[in-house]
């Protein structure tokens, strides 16, 4: 009995199958094995994000703030002043001062209130209108609520908000609106809490359900300038 | 020659490019936060820079060089020798690192707004800014509450001495609105007319009041006061060491200007009655009681809650404000420079902290 040329024999079939077999165990073992890790690798990130984000956001936020600025801190919220611009003031009347403003944004009088500072004591005010004025170079006229006792050198506009971690998420709620998230959903073992440095978060872990990691990326210290002596 | 049929190329092909995708993957994720992680070191750098610049020019701070500027003026900060140990490079000026920039607004006769910039430059630039309020105690203003070589609330009796007001002064070397008086009182009493060669620079009125609130008193004054002394019996002299000038307590400075001490300029507060025999000083004498001078040079301005007493040989170049002055002995001239430069002692011309908000968010 011959074989015919190119023809394989049942042993040679076999052994091309287990071996087929065997590399592709192999693949599947290698691609499931980096699916799991990318996943870790993913989730980490889009924790570590997170959290950068709600370091980033907080400490810009609360680095220039008083007591005075700041409603409460508890494990889950930070209620503050949201300062979004302010300006010299160049002019005008005490009431409706000129302001060469600058800001995140244009002062908006439904949702904005201004706090005077100047050689009398720090006052707020509410904002009644906003409207271009003609001097002191693009500067805007603000009018206020009341007649401030001193005439204001500078003044801040702000926004009172608070910044939650809520539902997995870091979150901030302008007034008695809806808390929108600025991270995703992955922020449910972390609490603010008072650092020693007086006024200022801590973003930290309550739980110890999270696989320690070095650097730590669940805390993030913010120090506030105002009223802690600079470390 | 013949073909066989094979996939080993093929799987390996399709092996090798699963494998580079899944290294292509996580090295994609490294990558980006090593980049994260480089963009947050850019930004704290220049988050620190900025706050860093404006503390420098808090640190090199003198009121007088801001004196001409106008409210709602700005400037750039012009700070004078070299940054202070800590603030690193990032002061006042371009490296490869860091550049910085500082301005100061005039916010109100006392009030000065500084906003310091950073931008960090290595790489993708991070931009910050920071901003502090300060307040200062507007020497021009003080110089006012001493209008002449003896001012006082009560009265003056001169028996002896000359008591002169001295010269006009330049508008530029030490302000202007400042006359040259010899005595301003209210009742003055002058048993030696040769005592007061120019009877004209006399002024029988209430010397203008002490600005409110009176920086010589405390909490502020707590932050001026370079030497205290406890009353008694005191004969200031420079001392000079081995390292130049020595201060110390009994260092009130060197009226010569040759002298090693002449630029000491202290500010000295006694709290309680104070005699000062013999010795010289310069600078700010404040005393909280009476003050008995005898002998004593000096130049500067002295202030005085209770009486003041001269004798001997007393020479006081600048001003004198008392509730009464009586004088026997000595010369007594109003110098306008010498009150200027006085109020340059010890802190008066730094800038001071306000009570609740000092840094302030710039946009």
């Amino acid at each position: 009995m011959t074989s015919r040329a190119g023809a394989v024999s049942i042993p040679e079939l076999v052994l091309v199958t287990v071996l087929f077999a065997i590399v592709l165990g192999g693949i599947a073992r290698l691609a499931r094995d980096h699916n799991r890790l990318a996943g870790l690798q993913r989730d980490r990130l889009r924790f570590e994000e997170a959290v950068r984000t709600a370091t980033v956001v907080l400490g810009a936020e609360l680095r220039f703030l008083t007591d005075a600025d700041v409603a409460g801190v508890s494990a889950d919220s930070v209620r503050i002043r949201a300062f979004r611009g302010g300006g010299t003031v160049c002019g005008g009347d005490p009431s409706v001062p000129m302001v060469v403003y600058t800001g995140m944004r244009d002062p908006d009088p439904t949702r904005d209130s201004v706090l005077l500072l100047g050689p009398g004591p720090d006052t707020v005010m509410a904002l009644t209108g906003v409207r271009q004025a003609a001097g002191c170079g693009g500067s805007l006229e603000l009018s206020l609520d009341d007649v401030p006792s001193t005439p204001p050198s500078y003044l801040l506009v702000f926004e009172t908000g608070a910044y939650h971690l809520s539902d997995g998420a870091f979150r901030y709620r302008r007034g008695d609106g809806g808390r929108q998230p600025l991270t995703e959903t992955v922020l449910n073992d972390l609490m603010f809490e008072p650092t020693p440095f007086g006024l200022g978060v801590r973003l930290g872990p309550n739980t110890d359900s999270l696989p320690r990691l070095s650097p730590d990326p669940r805390s993030g210290g913010i120090s506030a300038l105002n009223r802690s002596v600079i470390p | 020659m013949t073909t066989r049929p094979g996939v080993a190329l093929v799987v390996t092909v399709l092996l090798l490019a699963v494998l580079a995708a899944a290294g292509a993957g996580i090295f994609a994720l490294g990558a980006r936060e090593t980049e994260v992680a480089a963009a947050m070191v850019r930004g704290t750098a220049a988050r620190a820079g900025a706050e860093s610049a404006v503390r420098g020019a808090v640190d090199g701070w003198s009121t007088r060089r801001y004196r001409t500027l106008g409210t709602g003026e700005s400037v750039p900060a012009t700070p004078t020798g070299d940054p202070p140990a800590g603030y690193g490079e990032a002061f006042g000026s371009a490296t490869a690192a860091m550049e910085t920039y500082v301005t100061v607004t005039r916010l109100a006769d006392r009030m000065f707004l500084i906003e310091g910039a950073a931008r960090a430059s290595v790489g993708h630039r991070a931009v910050a800014r920071a901003g502090a309020m300060v307040r200062t105690l507007a020497a021009d203003t003080l110089a006012t509450a001493f209008p002449a070589a003896i001012a006082a609330e009560s009265g003056v009796v001169v028996d002896g001495g000359v008591v002169s007001g001295g010269e006009f002064p330049s508008a530029t070397d030490c302000g202007s609105g400042i006359s040259p008086y010899a005595i301003v009182a209210p009742e003055v009493i002058i048993n030696a007319p040769a005592a007061v060669p120019d009877p004209t620079s006399v002024t029988t009125a209430a010397p203008p009041p002490m600005p409110a609130p009176d920086p010589f008193t405390p909490p502020l004054l707590a932050d001026v006061v370079t030497v205290t002394v406890a009353g008694g019996t005191v004969t200031p002299r420079p001392y000079t060491g081995a390292g130049g000038c020595e201060a110390s307590p009994s260092n009130w400075g060197d009226v010569s200007p040759t002298g090693d001490c002449h630029g000491l300029l202290p500010f000295v507060w006694s709290g309680t009655d104070l005699t000062v025999r013999g010795g010289e000083g310069r600078g700010f004498l404040v005393v909280d009681g009476d003050l008995h001078l005898d002998g004593f040079r000096f130049e500067g301005v002295i202030l005085v809650r209770g009486d003041v007493l001269l004798t001997g040989s007393t020479t006081v170049s600048g001003a004198l404000r008392a509730n009464s002055v009586a004088i026997t002995d000595g010369a007594l001239t109003h110098d306008p420079c010498a009150v200027q430069t006085a109020l340059s002692a010890g802190g008066l011309d730094r800038a001071f902290r306000p009570s609740d908000r000092w840094w302030i968010p710039v946009f």
